[in-house]
């Protein structure tokens, strides 16, 4: 397989997740796709110097994640209601405007809890509960153990429950 | 269901792109990775990587090769690499006429090393020798050339031709000595005393810068009833002994050199059936000696034997 395949077949694969992974960062829909884009690029940049990717959905998220950082630059986005509503609701079929609405609002509240943690806990937490990857992939993503993973998992959830219960 | 943590991917999962949306990027990175190709730093060197393999093969081994000609004598494998190729490298590292002329006197001196390392180590023949001496005569010629030039050219610095010419001759001469242990062979000597002449006479024929190149010397040599001769360029030869057109200085030197070989190689012979006569003595005493060690222990291991036998 040469780089041109690797890279096609890759965006084939992750596209959706890469922009649904950047979406629950930046919240504009507008603003993910252009990233998503930005992403692939460089992962072709990357794979144009005729260096090899051992994992291309751990390098690509990690991509994503650096172009993210550079794109806020330490400002956290606002999470809109409406349209997070409008996003969400999208593929949503048997729901009402105002089930949707509340919906929205409730994910609203869970995405803001995430505050609490540090930011690199809150990756971890949206890596799991968002991104539903696996915890050997949220392992290779961080660069840290399956163990140490799961540990922190673990611990984060009981802090945000605490924080839920007291809110 | 009301959303919370465990069930939120649910919600998220359907945050996606739509199929346009997807095809239309899916364009864009296609174009994107078209006008970036593929520029790796190892493909173009991979491409050759046999020929820069085999070269630094060959980079290795050739001068894993040439070192260990240096070594080597005539008769061995490495010879022809060491006079072809070694010496040439050196030959062609000299530049000037004077650097290119002195190379040529160490190759004398090497072919004499050569040939005193092979009769030391009794690993001389007729065969062997005549290659010896066809070199000497090669280095010989190009001295001879060389040496025109330098005085066609330097007629004020004739120091140089000079210089050369006194390397040469105490070359020449102190390997005179090797002479005393050639063995008896009368084609070896004469094509040796060739040689050797032919050297002794380059090195003494043009001296002075006022004798035209084509001068011609005519040396013959009497050996032991042998005639031996040697002549240059379109000189002819005549019966009679030591005719020489050249310089007195010349005649003066050649004869010298003739009369030192002579009896040298008289010396040589008796000293040669003498060493013969020595080596055999000495091997007998060496043997008679290994014999009485032997015999010696025997009867020491015969003695234990009977001893623990009677101990039991």
């Amino acid at each position: 397989m040469n780089q041109r395949e690797i890279f096609e077949q890759a965006y084939i694969d992750l596209a959706d997740s890469i922009f649904r992974y950047i979406y629950f960062r930046v919240f504009d829909r507008d603003i993910a796709k252009d990233l998503t884009q930005e992403t692939f690029y460089k992962v072709w940049d990357y794979l144009a110097k005729g260096k090899d990717i051992e994992n291309i959905k751990a390098f690509t998220y990690r991509t994503a994640h650096n172009i993210i950082v550079n794109h806020i630059r330490g400002i956290k986005p606002s999470i809109s209601i409406d349209e997070l509503d409008e996003t969400i609701g999208f593929e949503i079929a048997d729901t009402s405007q105002e089930d949707s609405k509340q919906q929205a609002q409730d994910i609203a509240s869970i995405l803001d809890s995430f505050k609490i943690l540090k930011d690199a806990d809150a990756e971890i937490m949206k890596l799991r509960y968002i991104d539903d990857l696996s915890i050997q992939e949220i392992a290779e993503i961080t660069s840290s153990t399956e163990n140490s993973i799961s540990v922190k998992i673990h611990r984060l959830l009981e802090k945000l429950r605490t924080y839920h219960k007291e809110s | 269901m009301k959303p919370n943590l465990e069930n939120l991917k649910e919600y998220t999962k359907n945050v996606s792109l739509s199929s346009g949306e997807k095809f239309d990027m899916f364009e864009n990175i296609r174009n994107y990775s078209n006008n970036n190709p593929v520029r790796s730093r190892y493909s173009v060197f991979m491409k050759h990587s046999i020929a820069y393999a085999s070269m630094f093969a060959l980079l290795i081994g050739t001068s894993a090769t040439s070192y260990a000609a240096e070594r080597s004598l005539p008769g061995d494998i490495l010879y022809p690499v060491k006079t072809n190729i070694n010496e040439e490298v050196a030959k062609t590292l000299s530049v000037t006429k004077k650097q290119k002329a002195k190379t040529n006197v160490k190759l004398v001196e090497k072919r004499m090393s050569e040939l005193t390392e092979m009769v030391v180590k009794e690993k001389d023949s007729p065969e062997k020798i005549d290659i010896i001496v066809q070199k000497l005569e090669e280095h010989r010629e190009e001295l001879e050339d060389y040496i025109e030039d330098i005085e066609e050219n330097n007629t004020e610095n004739s120091d140089d031709a000079t210089e050369i010419y006194a390397e040469l001759e105490s070359v020449v001469e102190s390997h005179l000595d090797i002479l005393e242990e050639i063995k008896e062979d009368e084609e070896t000597e004469s094509a040796l005393n060739i040689a050797l002449t032919a050297l002794a006479t380059t090195s003494r024929a043009t001296s002075t810068a006022q004798v035209t190149t084509t001068t011609d010397v005519t040396i013959q040599i009497n050996t032991e009833g042998n005639k031996a001769s040697t002549t240059n360029n379109t000189s002819t030869a005549t019966d009679t002994d030591n005719v020489i057109t050249g310089e007195e200085d010349a005649v003066n030197e050649i004869t010298n050199f003739s009369s030192k070989i002579g009896p040298l190689l008289d010396s040589v012979k008796a000293k040669t059936q003498q060493n013969i006569a020595t080596t055999t003595k000495i091997k007998d005493e060496v043997r008679k000696k290994i014999i009485e060690d032997t015999e010696r222990k025997l009867q020491i291991d015969l003695d234990e034997e009977v001893n623990s036998d009677i101990e039991l």
